[in-house]
Protein backbone atom coordinates (compact mmCIF):
# COMPACT_ATOMS: atom_id res chain seq x y z
CA UNK A 1 0.00 0.00 0.00
CA UNK A 2 1.65 3.57 -0.97
CA UNK A 3 1.32 6.87 1.22
CA UNK A 4 0.00 8.46 -1.51
CA UNK A 5 -1.88 6.98 -4.78
CA UNK A 6 -3.07 9.58 -7.28
CA UNK A 7 -5.45 7.84 -10.11
CA UNK A 8 -5.67 9.70 -13.29
CA UNK A 9 -6.49 13.01 -11.77
CA UNK A 10 -7.91 15.46 -13.86
CA UNK A 11 -8.89 19.24 -13.07
CA UNK A 12 -9.73 21.88 -15.22
CA UNK A 13 -10.55 25.67 -14.50
CA UNK A 14 -13.03 27.59 -16.21
CA UNK A 15 -11.50 31.43 -16.58
CA UNK A 16 -14.63 33.10 -17.87
CA UNK A 17 -17.73 31.61 -19.74
CA UNK A 18 -16.21 30.01 -22.26
CA UNK A 19 -12.18 29.66 -21.54
CA UNK A 20 -11.11 26.31 -19.57
CA UNK A 21 -7.29 25.89 -18.05
CA UNK A 22 -6.21 22.70 -17.79
CA UNK A 23 -4.34 22.49 -14.68
CA UNK A 24 -3.76 18.52 -14.14
CA UNK A 25 -4.08 16.23 -16.87
CA UNK A 26 -4.67 12.53 -16.24
CA UNK A 27 -1.74 12.54 -13.27
CA UNK A 28 -0.91 9.11 -12.19
CA UNK A 29 1.55 9.08 -8.94
CA UNK A 30 2.58 6.68 -6.26
CA UNK A 31 4.83 7.69 -2.95
CA UNK A 32 6.00 4.96 -0.71
CA UNK A 33 6.34 4.86 2.78
CA UNK A 34 9.26 6.61 4.16
CA UNK A 35 10.29 8.30 1.40
CA UNK A 36 11.20 12.08 0.57
CA UNK A 37 9.03 12.73 -2.62
CA UNK A 38 10.37 16.02 -5.02
CA UNK A 39 7.45 17.53 -6.93
CA UNK A 40 8.79 19.50 -9.43
CA UNK A 41 7.75 22.22 -12.32
CA UNK A 42 7.52 25.70 -13.65
CA UNK A 43 5.13 28.13 -11.88
CA UNK A 44 1.47 27.40 -13.17
CA UNK A 45 2.35 23.07 -13.60
CA UNK A 46 -0.37 22.19 -12.02
CA UNK A 47 1.71 21.53 -8.59
CA UNK A 48 -0.26 23.31 -6.18
CA UNK A 49 -3.58 22.42 -7.60
CA UNK A 50 -2.64 18.70 -7.38
CA UNK A 51 -1.51 19.34 -3.32
CA UNK A 52 -4.97 20.87 -2.94
CA UNK A 53 -6.48 17.94 -4.44
CA UNK A 54 -4.94 15.77 -2.19
CA UNK A 55 -5.85 18.03 0.83
CA UNK A 56 -9.23 17.83 -0.01
CA UNK A 57 -9.35 21.49 -0.72
CA UNK A 58 -10.84 21.49 -4.03
CA UNK A 59 -11.95 18.23 -6.16
CA UNK A 60 -11.10 16.40 -9.06
CA UNK A 61 -13.19 16.65 -12.40
CA UNK A 62 -11.63 12.91 -12.75
CA UNK A 63 -10.02 10.59 -11.25
CA UNK A 64 -9.06 8.61 -7.46
CA UNK A 65 -7.02 9.64 -4.64
CA UNK A 66 -5.87 7.87 -1.76
CA UNK A 67 -3.96 9.02 1.64
CA UNK A 68 -2.78 5.97 3.36
CA UNK A 69 -5.22 3.44 1.90
CA UNK A 70 -7.70 6.11 2.37
CA UNK A 71 -10.02 7.89 0.24
CA UNK A 72 -8.98 11.23 0.15
CA UNK A 73 -12.48 12.67 1.41
CA UNK A 74 -12.79 11.17 4.50
CA UNK A 75 -11.22 13.49 7.19
CA UNK A 76 -10.50 9.78 8.62
CA UNK A 77 -7.65 9.65 5.67
CA UNK A 78 -5.99 13.03 7.02
CA UNK A 79 -5.60 11.95 10.42
CA UNK A 80 -1.72 11.08 10.10
CA UNK A 81 -0.73 14.11 7.17
CA UNK A 82 0.37 16.63 8.52
CA UNK A 83 -0.05 19.86 5.57
CA UNK A 84 2.45 23.05 4.81
CA UNK A 85 0.57 24.95 2.44
CA UNK A 86 2.45 27.89 0.43
CA UNK A 87 2.88 30.88 2.25
CA UNK A 88 -0.33 30.55 4.44
CA UNK A 89 -1.28 33.86 6.79
CA UNK A 90 -2.17 32.87 10.37
CA UNK A 91 -4.55 33.90 12.87
CA UNK A 92 -2.88 37.62 14.23
CA UNK A 93 -4.47 37.64 17.34
CA UNK A 94 -3.06 34.26 18.93
CA UNK A 95 0.38 33.20 20.37
CA UNK A 96 2.91 30.81 18.97
CA UNK A 97 1.90 28.48 21.78
CA UNK A 98 -1.92 29.02 21.46
CA UNK A 99 -1.77 28.25 17.92
CA UNK A 100 -0.34 24.39 18.43
CA UNK A 101 -3.10 23.77 20.34
CA UNK A 102 -5.38 25.07 18.07
CA UNK A 103 -4.08 22.68 15.49
CA UNK A 104 -3.29 19.71 17.92
CA UNK A 105 -7.33 19.58 19.20
CA UNK A 106 -8.15 19.95 15.05
CA UNK A 107 -6.38 16.40 15.36
CA UNK A 108 -8.45 15.40 18.30
CA UNK A 109 -5.56 15.80 21.06
CA UNK A 110 -6.34 16.78 24.30
CA UNK A 111 -4.85 20.04 26.18
CA UNK A 112 -3.02 16.94 28.05
CA UNK A 113 -1.55 15.26 25.27
CA UNK A 114 -0.37 18.39 23.83
CA UNK A 115 1.04 19.97 26.95
CA UNK A 116 4.55 18.40 26.44
CA UNK A 117 4.31 18.12 22.14
CA UNK A 118 3.45 21.98 21.85
CA UNK A 119 7.25 22.93 23.98
CA UNK A 120 9.06 20.17 21.87
CA UNK A 121 7.88 21.46 18.57
CA UNK A 122 8.58 25.01 19.51
CA UNK A 123 12.22 24.14 20.74
CA UNK A 124 12.56 21.87 17.41
CA UNK A 125 11.14 24.51 15.00
CA UNK A 126 13.54 27.05 17.24
CA UNK A 127 10.69 29.36 18.20
CA UNK A 128 10.62 28.52 22.11
CA UNK A 129 11.41 32.01 23.00
CA UNK A 130 8.36 33.39 21.00
CA UNK A 131 6.25 30.67 21.73
CA UNK A 132 3.62 33.32 24.27
CA UNK A 133 3.89 36.24 21.51
CA UNK A 134 1.35 37.09 19.18
CA UNK A 135 1.57 35.48 15.48
CA UNK A 136 1.46 38.99 13.93
CA UNK A 137 5.03 39.96 15.48
CA UNK A 138 6.20 36.75 14.15
CA UNK A 139 8.63 37.17 10.79
CA UNK A 140 7.98 35.48 7.59
CA UNK A 141 10.62 32.59 8.58
CA UNK A 142 9.06 32.51 11.82
CA UNK A 143 5.79 31.78 10.76
CA UNK A 144 7.08 29.20 7.80
CA UNK A 145 8.87 27.46 10.86
CA UNK A 146 5.64 27.69 13.22
CA UNK A 147 3.12 26.13 10.45
CA UNK A 148 6.15 23.20 9.80
CA UNK A 149 5.61 22.63 13.53
CA UNK A 150 1.45 22.66 13.24
CA UNK A 151 2.25 20.06 10.54
CA UNK A 152 3.82 17.40 13.32
CA UNK A 153 1.90 18.40 16.09
CA UNK A 154 0.00 15.01 15.60
CA UNK A 155 3.45 12.94 14.82
CA UNK A 156 2.24 12.14 11.23
CA UNK A 157 3.18 9.42 9.11
CA UNK A 158 3.16 11.72 5.59
CA UNK A 159 3.90 15.18 5.62
CA UNK A 160 2.80 17.21 2.48
CA UNK A 161 4.98 20.84 1.48
CA UNK A 162 4.16 23.31 -1.03
CA UNK A 163 6.95 25.46 -1.56
CA UNK A 164 8.25 25.59 2.22
CA UNK A 165 11.07 27.80 0.86
CA UNK A 166 9.50 30.55 -0.73
CA UNK A 167 10.38 33.76 0.17
CA UNK A 168 12.30 32.51 3.02
CA UNK A 169 16.05 34.27 3.33
CA UNK A 170 18.94 31.82 3.08
CA UNK A 171 19.62 30.86 6.58
CA UNK A 172 15.92 30.09 7.56
CA UNK A 173 15.97 28.09 3.92
CA UNK A 174 18.78 25.92 5.70
CA UNK A 175 16.68 25.70 8.77
CA UNK A 176 14.23 24.40 6.75
CA UNK A 177 16.37 21.99 4.89
CA UNK A 178 17.73 20.74 8.09
CA UNK A 179 14.25 20.37 9.49
CA UNK A 180 13.36 18.13 6.61
CA UNK A 181 16.25 16.20 6.87
CA UNK A 182 16.12 15.29 10.59
CA UNK A 183 12.24 14.25 9.69
CA UNK A 184 13.87 11.84 7.62
CA UNK A 185 15.70 10.08 9.87
CA UNK A 186 12.46 9.90 11.57
CA UNK A 187 11.49 7.67 8.83
CA UNK A 188 8.54 10.07 7.98
CA UNK A 189 6.66 10.48 4.45
CA UNK A 190 7.65 13.74 2.79
CA UNK A 191 6.05 14.72 -0.29
CA UNK A 192 8.01 18.15 -1.28
CA UNK A 193 6.84 20.63 -3.57
CA UNK A 194 9.07 23.06 -4.91
CA UNK A 195 9.59 25.35 -8.28
CA UNK A 196 13.76 24.70 -7.78
CA UNK A 197 15.27 22.35 -8.79
CA UNK A 198 18.15 22.77 -6.64
CA UNK A 199 16.27 22.29 -3.33
CA UNK A 200 14.71 19.06 -4.64
CA UNK A 201 17.97 17.77 -5.20
CA UNK A 202 19.56 18.28 -1.97
CA UNK A 203 16.60 16.27 0.10
CA UNK A 204 15.38 14.17 -2.13
CA UNK A 205 14.97 10.29 -2.85
CA UNK A 206 12.66 10.52 -6.06
CA UNK A 207 11.28 13.28 -7.98
CA UNK A 208 8.50 13.60 -10.65
CA UNK A 209 8.42 16.59 -12.93
CA UNK A 210 5.37 18.52 -13.34
CA UNK A 211 4.40 20.67 -16.81
CA UNK A 212 1.27 21.96 -18.05
CA UNK A 213 -0.64 19.46 -15.45
CA UNK A 214 1.42 16.56 -17.25
CA UNK A 215 4.11 14.28 -15.84
CA UNK A 216 7.25 14.66 -17.59
CA UNK A 217 9.41 12.81 -15.86
CA UNK A 218 9.78 10.20 -12.61
CA UNK A 219 13.30 9.02 -11.40
CA UNK A 220 16.17 9.80 -9.27
CA UNK A 221 17.11 13.49 -8.62
CA UNK A 222 20.73 13.40 -10.45
CA UNK A 223 18.41 12.65 -13.63
CA UNK A 224 16.20 14.74 -14.08
CA UNK A 225 18.44 17.60 -14.02
CA UNK A 226 18.62 17.73 -17.92
CA UNK A 227 14.86 16.93 -18.49
CA UNK A 228 13.65 19.73 -16.11
CA UNK A 229 16.20 22.31 -18.27
CA UNK A 230 14.60 20.95 -21.52
CA UNK A 231 11.38 21.10 -20.78
CA UNK A 232 12.23 25.31 -18.99
CA UNK A 233 13.05 25.45 -22.56
CA UNK A 234 9.81 24.31 -23.95
CA UNK A 235 8.11 26.43 -21.52
CA UNK A 236 9.80 29.63 -22.67
CA UNK A 237 9.46 29.09 -26.21
CA UNK B 1 -16.81 17.70 19.52
CA UNK B 2 -12.93 18.61 20.64
CA UNK B 3 -12.47 20.36 16.71
CA UNK B 4 -15.92 21.82 16.68
CA UNK B 5 -14.96 23.84 20.28
CA UNK B 6 -11.08 24.32 18.95
CA UNK B 7 -12.98 26.22 16.10
CA UNK B 8 -15.49 28.23 18.13
CA UNK B 9 -12.63 29.14 20.74
CA UNK B 10 -10.40 30.50 18.12
CA UNK B 11 -13.10 32.50 16.67
CA UNK B 12 -14.17 34.34 19.96
CA UNK B 13 -10.48 34.20 20.64
CA UNK B 14 -9.61 36.15 17.11
CA UNK B 15 -13.03 38.38 16.96
CA UNK B 16 -12.37 39.74 21.04
CA UNK B 17 -8.61 40.36 20.33
CA UNK B 18 -9.94 42.50 17.34
CA UNK B 19 -9.01 46.49 17.74
CA UNK B 20 -12.83 47.21 15.88
CA UNK B 21 -14.66 44.94 18.62
CA UNK B 22 -12.87 46.29 21.40
CA UNK B 23 -13.68 50.11 19.75
CA UNK B 24 -17.30 48.87 19.32
CA UNK B 25 -17.54 47.63 23.01
CA UNK B 26 -15.83 50.93 24.44
CA UNK B 27 -18.05 53.44 22.61
CA UNK B 28 -21.40 50.92 23.49
CA UNK B 29 -20.77 50.94 26.95
CA UNK B 30 -19.84 54.98 26.74
CA UNK B 31 -23.49 55.26 24.52
CA UNK B 32 -25.34 53.32 27.41
CA UNK B 33 -23.89 55.17 30.32
CA UNK B 34 -24.76 58.51 28.63
CA UNK B 35 -27.98 57.47 27.68
CA UNK B 36 -29.88 58.80 30.64
CA UNK B 37 -28.31 62.29 30.07
CA UNK B 38 -29.65 62.15 26.38
CA UNK B 39 -33.18 60.83 27.89
CA UNK B 40 -32.95 63.65 30.32
CA UNK B 41 -33.12 66.22 27.48
CA UNK B 42 -36.05 64.72 26.18
CA UNK B 43 -39.65 65.71 27.28
CA UNK B 44 -41.04 62.32 27.86
CA UNK B 45 -40.31 60.00 30.56
CA UNK B 46 -36.44 59.97 31.67
CA UNK B 47 -36.52 56.33 32.75
CA UNK B 48 -38.94 54.98 29.51
CA UNK B 49 -36.51 57.17 26.58
CA UNK B 50 -33.74 55.43 28.55
CA UNK B 51 -34.71 51.96 28.08
CA UNK B 52 -35.82 52.45 25.13
CA UNK B 53 -31.91 54.19 23.81
CA UNK B 54 -30.61 51.15 26.20
CA UNK B 55 -32.40 48.29 24.04
CA UNK B 56 -32.23 49.55 20.92
CA UNK B 57 -28.39 50.35 21.41
CA UNK B 58 -28.32 46.66 22.36
CA UNK B 59 -29.49 45.66 19.40
CA UNK B 60 -27.73 48.18 16.89
CA UNK B 61 -24.67 46.60 18.85
CA UNK B 62 -25.89 42.55 18.14
CA UNK B 63 -25.86 43.60 14.73
CA UNK B 64 -22.73 44.94 14.43
CA UNK B 65 -21.26 41.45 15.79
CA UNK B 66 -23.75 39.67 13.98
CA UNK B 67 -23.11 41.10 10.84
CA UNK B 68 -20.09 43.28 10.03
CA UNK B 69 -17.80 40.96 12.08
CA UNK B 70 -19.09 37.16 11.27
CA UNK B 71 -18.79 38.23 7.32
CA UNK B 72 -15.65 39.86 8.01
CA UNK B 73 -14.37 37.03 10.26
CA UNK B 74 -15.12 34.10 7.75
CA UNK B 75 -13.71 36.10 4.80
CA UNK B 76 -10.86 36.59 6.62
CA UNK B 77 -10.21 32.92 6.34
CA UNK B 78 -11.14 32.69 2.83
CA UNK B 79 -9.14 35.55 1.21
CA UNK B 80 -5.76 35.17 3.74
CA UNK B 81 -6.34 31.08 3.21
CA UNK B 82 -6.08 30.66 6.90
CA UNK B 83 -8.87 28.39 6.57
CA UNK B 84 -6.42 25.76 4.22
CA UNK B 85 -4.99 25.43 7.58
CA UNK B 86 -8.25 24.38 9.43
CA UNK B 87 -10.00 21.77 6.60
CA UNK B 88 -7.02 19.84 5.80
CA UNK B 89 -7.00 18.31 9.43
CA UNK B 90 -9.13 15.38 9.65
CA UNK B 91 -12.42 17.74 10.27
CA UNK B 92 -15.03 17.67 7.53
CA UNK B 93 -16.57 21.02 6.65
CA UNK B 94 -19.40 20.85 8.54
CA UNK B 95 -17.51 20.96 11.53
CA UNK B 96 -15.84 24.43 10.27
CA UNK B 97 -19.13 26.14 10.14
CA UNK B 98 -20.57 24.63 12.94
CA UNK B 99 -17.54 26.00 15.13
CA UNK B 100 -17.76 29.35 13.63
CA UNK B 101 -21.24 29.75 14.42
CA UNK B 102 -20.53 28.48 17.89
CA UNK B 103 -17.72 30.71 18.53
CA UNK B 104 -18.86 33.74 17.23
CA UNK B 105 -22.34 33.42 18.68
CA UNK B 106 -20.37 33.08 21.92
CA UNK B 107 -18.67 36.62 20.50
CA UNK B 108 -21.89 38.17 20.16
CA UNK B 109 -23.56 37.22 23.51
CA UNK B 110 -20.71 38.36 25.36
CA UNK B 111 -20.44 41.70 23.89
CA UNK B 112 -24.37 42.20 24.32
CA UNK B 113 -23.44 40.69 28.42
CA UNK B 114 -21.14 43.98 28.88
CA UNK B 115 -23.34 46.10 27.03
CA UNK B 116 -26.41 44.96 29.11
CA UNK B 117 -23.92 45.42 32.34
CA UNK B 118 -23.75 49.00 30.68
CA UNK B 119 -27.07 49.77 30.67
CA UNK B 120 -28.36 48.32 33.95
CA UNK B 121 -26.00 50.30 35.37
CA UNK B 122 -27.42 53.76 33.89
CA UNK B 123 -30.96 52.48 33.98
CA UNK B 124 -30.92 51.82 37.77
CA UNK B 125 -29.32 54.90 38.19
CA UNK B 126 -32.08 56.84 36.66
CA UNK B 127 -34.35 54.29 37.92
CA UNK B 128 -33.41 55.71 41.92
CA UNK B 129 -32.95 58.97 40.73
CA UNK B 130 -36.28 59.57 38.77
CA UNK B 131 -38.64 62.54 40.28
CA UNK B 132 -41.71 60.69 41.91
CA UNK B 133 -43.90 62.33 39.37
CA UNK B 134 -42.70 59.70 36.84
CA UNK B 135 -43.60 55.81 37.19
CA UNK B 136 -40.70 54.01 38.88
CA UNK B 137 -41.91 50.76 37.55
CA UNK B 138 -39.06 48.78 35.46
CA UNK B 139 -40.40 45.46 34.17
CA UNK B 140 -36.64 43.87 35.12
CA UNK B 141 -38.10 40.13 34.02
CA UNK B 142 -38.97 41.24 30.53
CA UNK B 143 -36.27 42.91 30.16
CA UNK B 144 -34.55 40.54 30.71
CA UNK B 145 -36.43 38.20 28.35
CA UNK B 146 -35.96 41.08 25.59
CA UNK B 147 -32.49 40.40 25.98
CA UNK B 148 -32.58 36.28 25.81
CA UNK B 149 -34.94 36.97 22.76
CA UNK B 150 -32.51 39.95 21.64
CA UNK B 151 -29.47 37.06 21.58
CA UNK B 152 -31.25 34.21 19.69
CA UNK B 153 -32.40 37.31 17.08
CA UNK B 154 -28.62 37.61 16.75
CA UNK B 155 -27.44 33.79 16.24
CA UNK B 156 -30.43 33.97 13.09
CA UNK B 157 -28.29 36.92 11.91
CA UNK B 158 -25.11 34.86 12.52
CA UNK B 159 -26.65 32.13 10.79
CA UNK B 160 -27.88 34.05 8.12
CA UNK B 161 -24.19 35.75 7.69
CA UNK B 162 -22.36 32.02 7.64
CA UNK B 163 -24.95 31.23 5.01
CA UNK B 164 -24.38 33.99 2.64
CA UNK B 165 -20.77 33.78 3.55
CA UNK B 166 -20.41 29.96 2.38
CA UNK B 167 -20.82 31.02 -1.60
CA UNK B 168 -20.38 34.81 -1.83
CA UNK B 169 -17.66 35.69 -3.40
CA UNK B 170 -16.68 38.34 -1.45
CA UNK B 171 -17.38 39.67 2.57
CA UNK B 172 -19.20 42.97 0.95
CA UNK B 173 -21.78 41.08 -0.72
CA UNK B 174 -21.71 38.38 1.93
CA UNK B 175 -22.64 41.49 3.98
CA UNK B 176 -25.00 43.32 1.92
CA UNK B 177 -27.45 40.17 1.44
CA UNK B 178 -27.41 39.72 5.42
CA UNK B 179 -27.98 42.93 6.14
CA UNK B 180 -30.66 43.45 2.89
CA UNK B 181 -32.07 39.70 4.99
CA UNK B 182 -32.04 41.99 7.86
CA UNK B 183 -34.12 45.07 7.09
CA UNK B 184 -36.55 42.76 5.70
CA UNK B 185 -37.03 40.57 8.13
CA UNK B 186 -37.53 43.65 10.79
CA UNK B 187 -40.26 45.18 8.40
CA UNK B 188 -41.83 41.95 7.93
CA UNK B 189 -44.58 42.33 10.43
CA UNK B 190 -45.21 45.78 10.04
CA UNK B 191 -45.75 45.98 6.13
CA UNK B 192 -48.28 42.90 6.55
CA UNK B 193 -50.08 45.62 8.85
CA UNK B 194 -50.09 48.17 6.13
CA UNK B 195 -51.11 45.80 3.61
CA UNK B 196 -54.19 44.08 5.49
CA UNK B 197 -55.37 47.41 6.41
CA UNK B 198 -57.15 50.06 4.13
CA UNK B 199 -53.93 51.35 2.60
CA UNK B 200 -53.07 47.45 1.20
CA UNK B 201 -56.45 47.76 -0.87
CA UNK B 202 -54.88 49.56 -3.30
CA UNK B 203 -51.68 47.23 -3.74
CA UNK B 204 -51.76 45.26 -7.03
CA UNK B 205 -52.69 41.77 -6.27
CA UNK B 206 -48.91 40.77 -7.80
CA UNK B 207 -46.92 42.58 -5.63
CA UNK B 208 -49.25 41.34 -2.70
CA UNK B 209 -48.33 37.56 -3.52
CA UNK B 210 -45.02 38.44 -3.83
CA UNK B 211 -45.04 39.76 -0.17
CA UNK B 212 -46.86 36.60 1.27
CA UNK B 213 -44.43 34.97 -0.19
CA UNK B 214 -41.44 36.64 1.52
CA UNK B 215 -43.86 36.51 4.44
CA UNK B 216 -43.46 33.29 4.74
CA UNK B 217 -39.85 32.33 3.23
CA UNK B 218 -37.81 35.23 5.07
CA UNK B 219 -37.05 34.82 8.87
CA UNK B 220 -39.63 36.82 10.24
CA UNK B 221 -37.25 39.11 12.82
CA UNK B 222 -40.07 41.61 14.41
CA UNK B 223 -41.07 38.24 16.32
CA UNK B 224 -37.89 37.97 18.57
CA UNK B 225 -38.15 41.92 19.33
CA UNK B 226 -39.61 42.35 22.44
CA UNK B 227 -38.22 45.48 23.10
CA UNK B 228 -41.75 47.30 23.53
CA UNK B 229 -43.39 44.63 25.78
CA UNK B 230 -40.40 45.55 27.83
CA UNK B 231 -40.09 49.18 28.04
CA UNK B 232 -43.92 49.34 28.30
CA UNK B 233 -44.64 46.12 29.75
CA UNK B 234 -47.44 44.80 27.56
CA UNK B 235 -48.23 41.51 28.29
CA UNK B 236 -46.42 38.53 26.89
CA UNK B 237 -47.86 35.05 25.95
CA UNK B 238 -46.03 32.20 26.91
CA UNK B 239 -46.85 29.88 24.74
CA UNK B 240 -46.48 31.79 21.90
CA UNK B 241 -43.12 33.36 23.09
CA UNK B 242 -42.18 29.16 23.58
CA UNK B 243 -43.58 29.14 19.59
CA UNK B 244 -41.26 31.88 18.31
CA UNK B 245 -37.92 30.34 20.03
CA UNK B 246 -38.51 27.02 18.30
CA UNK B 247 -39.44 29.32 14.79
CA UNK B 248 -36.24 31.18 15.79
CA UNK B 249 -33.65 27.91 16.03
CA UNK B 250 -35.79 26.04 13.69
CA UNK B 251 -34.49 28.31 10.94
CA UNK B 252 -31.13 29.20 12.56
CA UNK B 253 -30.85 25.59 11.81
CA UNK B 254 -31.86 25.06 8.51
CA UNK B 255 -29.41 28.08 7.38
CA UNK B 256 -26.69 25.99 9.07
CA UNK B 257 -27.44 22.84 7.53
CA UNK B 258 -27.78 25.02 4.27
CA UNK B 259 -24.25 26.59 4.57
CA UNK B 260 -22.29 23.00 5.53
CA UNK B 261 -23.99 21.91 2.51
CA UNK B 262 -22.77 24.52 0.34
CA UNK B 263 -19.29 24.71 2.05
CA UNK B 264 -18.54 21.00 1.79
CA UNK B 265 -19.08 21.36 -2.11
CA UNK B 266 -17.05 24.75 -2.00
CA UNK B 267 -13.85 24.98 -3.84
CA UNK B 268 -11.06 26.50 -1.82
CA UNK B 269 -8.73 27.67 -4.04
Amino acid sequence: MSVITLNNISKTYKRGLKQKIVAVKKLNLRVEYGEIFGFVGPNGAGKSTTIKIMMGLIFPDAGEVQLLGMPYTQPAARRKVGFVPEQPVLYDHLSGEEFLYFAGALYGLSPKELKNRVWQLMELVGLKEAGKRRLRSYSKGMQQRLVIAQALIADPELIVMDEPLSGLDPVARMEIMDLIKSLREQKKTIFFSSHILHDVEMVCDRVALLVKGELRFLGTPHSIEETFRRELQECAS
Amino acid sequence: MRQLTAIAQVTFKEGIRERVFLGVIVFSVLLFLGSGFVADLSIGNILKVTQDIGLSGLSFLGLFMAIFLSTSLIAKDLDKKTVYLVVSKPIARWQYVWGKFLGLCALTTFALAIGLIAFLISLFYFWKTAPLIQTPHIAWTKHLLAFIFLNFKMFLLIAIAIFFSSFCSSSLIAFFFSFMFYLTGANLQNVKMILSSRLGEKVSPYLKAIFNFAYYFLPNLSLLDLKQAAVHNLPLNESNLILVLIYALSYTMALLFGASFIFSKKELN
